[in-house]
Parts: C-alpha cells; sequence; structure tokens
C-alpha cells in the first residue's frame, strides 16, 4: 500500500474551505474529509476523470494534468488552485500508521503545550519535572530526562524538534504522554532519536498516532507554533 | 501527416477565407478600414502532442493603412484527439480559441461578433464537438455573456462561486449572493486580481 497524502486549501480568510484525501489504491482514491459546499461539489464533479485546467497568468499558459487515481492528482488540484486563485493550499506526506508530520515549536521545559487538531480537539502535552513519561505503550517503556528543549524550526509543514538532554537509560525512542479531553489520541512518539548510555543529544521528531485507526488523522495547526513560541 | 488529410473532411482553402471573407459591411465605422485581402493566415502542424495532432494557425488582420487590428495574430488549435469539458470520459475533435485580443480603438466594432460564427461554421465542418478557451484579461468578462454561448464545467463554476463569495466577504457585502449562471458573476469580479483565467467551452 502506498502512501496517503492529504491536501487542505485556505481561503484569503486563512478559512479551510476543503480537505481531501488520496488513498492509494482504493476504489475511491479521492476523498473529500471536509469542505465548503461549493468545493465540495466542485471535487465531486471531477470523480472519475482525469484532471486537466489550463491557467493564464500574465500571458504564460500553465497546465495542470492528471489521471485519475493517481498521487499526483492532489499536485495538480493544488497548483490550480493556488495559481488561478491564490488560496494557501498544503500538502501532507503521511507515513502508514501515522497521523501527522513533524511537531514543532518552541517551549519551555514543565511548560505546558498543546496541539489543535483539525476537528477541533485539544490535546496536552505536559513535561513533568524534567521527565517525559510514555503511559501508553509498552513498547516505549524507557525515562527519559530531558534537560531543555532547544528551537524549534519550521519548514512549510515539517517541523523539526531538537531534543537535548541526558538520557537516564538506552533508549531508541522517547515518548510523550499525552491526555487530551476527547481521547481521540493517546500518544505522541518521538523517532529517529539515536542515543546510547549518557550520550545527550538526539533529534526528535515528535508524531502523533492515531488511537483509533478508523478515525480521522490528527494533525498540528499552525497555533501550536504560536503559542509555543 | 499532411495538413490536408488532418483538416478532411475541411480544407485548407476553407480555413483561410473564414478569415478572408469577413463581411466589412457588418462591422463598424472604425472598422471600415479593414483590408481583407492582407489578411494572413498562417498555420503549422504537430504530432503526436498530449492532444493528438494538433494544428496550430495564426491570423493578422490590418487597415488599409497595414496597421495591426490586433495586440496579437488571433491564435487557434485544432486538436484531434483532446478531453471533452462538457463529456470528461471522452476525447475528440477539439477547436481550442487561444488568442484574441483587438487593439482597444477597434474594440466594440463587432469584429468578434462577425468571426466567430465563422469559425464555428468552418470547426463543425471539420467535425469538432466542442470550442474551448481559456479566457484571460478583458476576455473574462467579454466571453461570460450569454451572446457567445460559452459555459463552464461545474468544477470551474464552483471554484469561481466559491472565490465569488469570499470576494463579497472581503467588500463587505452585507448579503451574499449566489451566481445562478455564468453571465451573473460581476464585471468588477471577473476582471479584478481574483480569477487569473476562465475555462470556456461551447458544443457544437
Amino acid at each position: 500500500m502506498g502512501i496517503s497524502r492529504e491536501l487542505k486549501v485556505y481561503n484569503r480568510f486563512g478559512e479551510l474551505i476543503v480537505h481531501l484525501r488520496f488513498v492509494p489504491g482504493d476504489s475511491l482514491p479521492l476523498r473529500i474529509e471536509d469542505g465548503t459546499p461549493e468545493l465540495q461539489n466542485a471535487v465531486r464533479s471531477l470523480v472519475g476523470h482525469d484532471f486537466d485546467q489550463t491557467v493564464v497568468i500574465e500571458k504564460q499558459r500553465r497546465r495542470f494534468q492528471a489521471a485519475w487515481g493517481s498521487p499526483e492528482y492532489l499536485d495538480a488540484l493544488a497548483g490550480y488552485w493556488s495559481s488561478n486563485f491564490g488560496w494557501r493550499t498544503r500538502i501532507v506526506e503521511m507515513s502508514p500508521g501515522w497521523a501527522s508530520p513533524q511537531m514543532k515549536g518552541t517551549f519551555d521545559l514543565n511548560s505546558m503545550f498543546k496541539i489543535t487538531c483539525t476537528e477541533g480537539l485539544l490535546n496536552y502535552a505536559q513535561a513533568q519535572n524534567n521527565c517525559l513519561h510514555n503511559f501508553v505503550d509498552a513498547q516505549f517503556s524507557e525515562t527519559a530526562t530531558v534537560s531543555g528543549w532547544q528551537g524549534w524550526q519550521r519548514d512549510e509543514d515539517v517541523y523539526s524538534a531538537y531534543l537535548g538532554g541526558l538520557f537516564d537509560s538506552p533508549t531508541r525512542a522517547v515518548s510523550f504522554y499525552h491526555f487530551q479531553p476527547k481521547n481521540a489520541l493517546k500518544f505522541m512518539s518521538c523517532t529517529n532519536l539515536s542515543v546510547g548510555y549518557g550520550v545527550n543529544q538526539g533529534t526528535a521528531i515528535i508524531r502523533l498516532k492515531e488511537h483509533n485507526p478508523k478515525q480521522a488523522p490528527i494533525f498540528a495547526e499552525k497555533n501550536a507554533e504560536a503559542w509555543a513560541a | 501527416m499532411e495538413k490536408e488529410t488532418f483538416l478532411r473532411p475541411a480544407n485548407e482553402r476553407e480555413l483561410n477565407s473564414t478569415y478572408t471573407k469577413i463581411e466589412r459591411s457588418r462591422l463598424g465605422a472604425r472598422l471600415q478600414i479593414l483590408r481583407t485581402d492582407s489578411t494572413r493566415v498562417e498555420s503549422q502542424l504537430l504530432e503526436g502532442t498530449v492532444d493528438g495532432n494538433k494544428l496550430t494557425y495564426f491570423v493578422a488582420f490590418y487597415t488599409d493603412t497595414a496597421e495591426p487590428i490586433l495586440e496579437q495574430d488571433l491564435e487557434r488549435w485544432l486538436c484531434d484527439n483532446k478531453k471533452l469539458k462538457g463529456n470528461p470520459s471522452n476525447r475528440s475533435r477539439v477547436a481550442y480559441r487561444v488568442r484574441f485580443v483587438i487593439r482597444r480603438q477597434f474594440q466594440h466594432e463587432g469584429l468578434a461578433k462577425e468571426i466567430f460564427p465563422r469559425e464555428e461554421d468552418f470547426f463543425r465542418r471539420w467535425g469538432a464537438h466542442e470550442v474551448q478557451t481559456d479566457a484571460m484579461d478583458l476576455g473574462r468578462w467579454a466571453w461570460t455573456r450569454s451572446q457567445f454561448g460559452y459555459e463552464s464545467e461545474q468544477f470551474v463554476f464552483e471554484n469561481l462561486q466559491q472565490q465569488y463569495r469570499d470576494w463579497q466577504r472581503s467588500k463587505g457585502s452585507s448579503e451574499i449572493v449566489r451566481a445562478k449562471n455564468l453571465s451573473d458573476f460581476p464585471r468588477e469580479f471577473l476582471l479584478s486580481n481574483e480569477v487569473s483565467s476562465l475555462s470556456l467551452f461551447k458544443e457544437l
């Protein structure tokens, strides 16, 4: 199974006007997750058809084409919408089993931070007493002492969180306890953390994981960066 | 493939006379100086494009003092295997209007109204199922007037509807209205920066 992708489109007011998901190999590879009535109607009219639209900007023609069912369909749509109407578009690649791209932001140790989901659910993660605990996934049962977060970096949809700290024990993953009222997801896990015993540097890539795979994925909104700064 | 083969059952003579035999008497006063025997038609056949074989042609019109009537040459494509806008599951012969921009001093003199029916007669003789265009600049307003008979795909129309709604909100409209058809979108909206170009089509 290939990687699913999602496209979000925002109007001039920053409002989400359409949210599409491409699911490779599915009988309906392009799904409408959300959108205004106008754009839902627009996308429904495309079902089953190759995409072929031209935009003329300053006398230059740009043609956006993609075969129905191809992963490039979202790119063609995004290109058309952004160039013809000036809407902001965001495509998110999703690895199987993971609900979101990396989460980033700056915050102080022991500070509260929250992640706002597309569904409006709030999730809170708290670093308590310099310890990050995993309460959920038995695979990641180690605890790690983190001395401090280093600066978040954002590159469009990709956020990088850097952990600096001294870890108590060897670990290949550091997990964050993640409690949230609506119980939409259970934990955030950090991967790509290469540390050994006593090594104090690592790169944490924080990801959200679906609690219930049947639910829609959770995404980090940009305001997570705003309040974390 | 030869041009004559591509153009069958029409032919190159008919293509040329579409533009060289315009009735000057049906044009406005400022275009009485159109010199039809100076009209130039040039064409080129391209094979194996994404739209099948494609004949591109250019037409230039001049006044009796050799002044051009158009900003740039009129450009048209005849494609023998292009996706239909009105029936997107199918491909067929399609005439594509690429460019037609009349110089300001010769606008509103009836040139488009005279040329378009002649072109469409020729396109039909060639076997085109549709005329398609991507309207830009003043064309976003002009070609959406009902007299030219263009329509838009639902995808395009709904996108326009969304942008129109947001445009009204940004202008502080107390009541947001929906367009019922293409010609309902106001001129101010269509000619602003709200939409770069408009994909239109007409079944022949």
